[in-house]
């Protein structure tokens, strides 16, 4: 199945896109689809902080299951204010 | 329960009019509004900054604000709160984020006001790249964020 992946900030830097289709196994959880991030973009392997998943513009655990046609974004450190 | 209204979020990459912000939470009902303003200011960790540029995961942080916001507007009682973020880039000494919120008393607007600051710092989706003499780089400021544990990186 695929995922929605959108990227803001470093990670769009990182992943030199603003957004893009993953395939994950059907019933995959988002810290799958990290590793499967992981596996398109070396960029993330060495991040100096771990990323917060969100899932549908919430945050979501790294165990909770997707869905084809989500959107994902991992969120780096912020930096608003 | 209050009307919508009562509440201004928005995300903008138009220059702030922290006034007409101002305006908008006052209420008849309130004893005080009390505001925050953000600034950017020219120097971090000892370099001199020459500018900032705001991005946002647009949709999701105006509705973390929102709910944010609401949670506020329960807990302690606000009448009107505002919520303004500059997007784009800002120049030094420009306003880059506006919280204002009114309330009867000053009590619970100081700790809402506090409260609204710490949350939109440590939650919200809003990334700033800093640009100094030696380069620009993305700042990484918020608590809510761990070093790596093992397994997660793939």
């Amino acid at each position: 199945m695929n995922v929605r992946v959108v990227h803001f900030a470093l990670m769009r830097e990182l992943c030199d896109c603003d957004a893009e289709l993953l395939s994950i196994p059907a019933g995959a959880n988002i810290l799958e689809a990290w590793r499967g991030l992981c596996k398109l973009h070396a960029g993330l392997r060495d991040l100096p902080y771990d990323p917060r998943p969100a899932v549908d513009r919430r945050f979501a655990s790294w165990d909770a299951p997707l869905v084809e046609g989500q959107e994902l974004c991992f969120l780096l450190p912020t930096s608003g204010g | 329960m209050r009307p919508q209204s009562d509440m201004l979020i928005d995300l903008t990459y138009e220059p702030i009019d922290e006034q007409s912000i101002i305006r908008q939470v006052r209420d008849e009902s309130a004893g005080c509004v009390l505001t925050f303003t953000g600034t950017v200011r020219n120097h971090h960790e000892g370099k001199r900054v020459l500018r900032l540029r705001y991005e946002a995961y647009e949709t999701m942080a105006a509705e973390l604000l929102q709910q944010i916001a609401e949670k506020a507007r329960q807990r302690w009682g606000l009448l009107r709160i505002a919520i303004v973020h500059r997007l784009g880039s800002v120049a030094i000494g420009e306003t880059a984020v506006v919280i204002a919120v009114s309330a009867p008393h000053r009590a619970p607007a100081f700790e809402a006001c506090q409260h609204l600051v710490d949350a939109l710092k440590d939650d919200v989706p809003i990334w700033k790249l800093e640009t100094t003499e030696e380069g620009s780089a993305w700042v990484a400021e918020s608590r809510a964020f761990k070093r790596p544990e093992a397994g997660k990186d793939g």
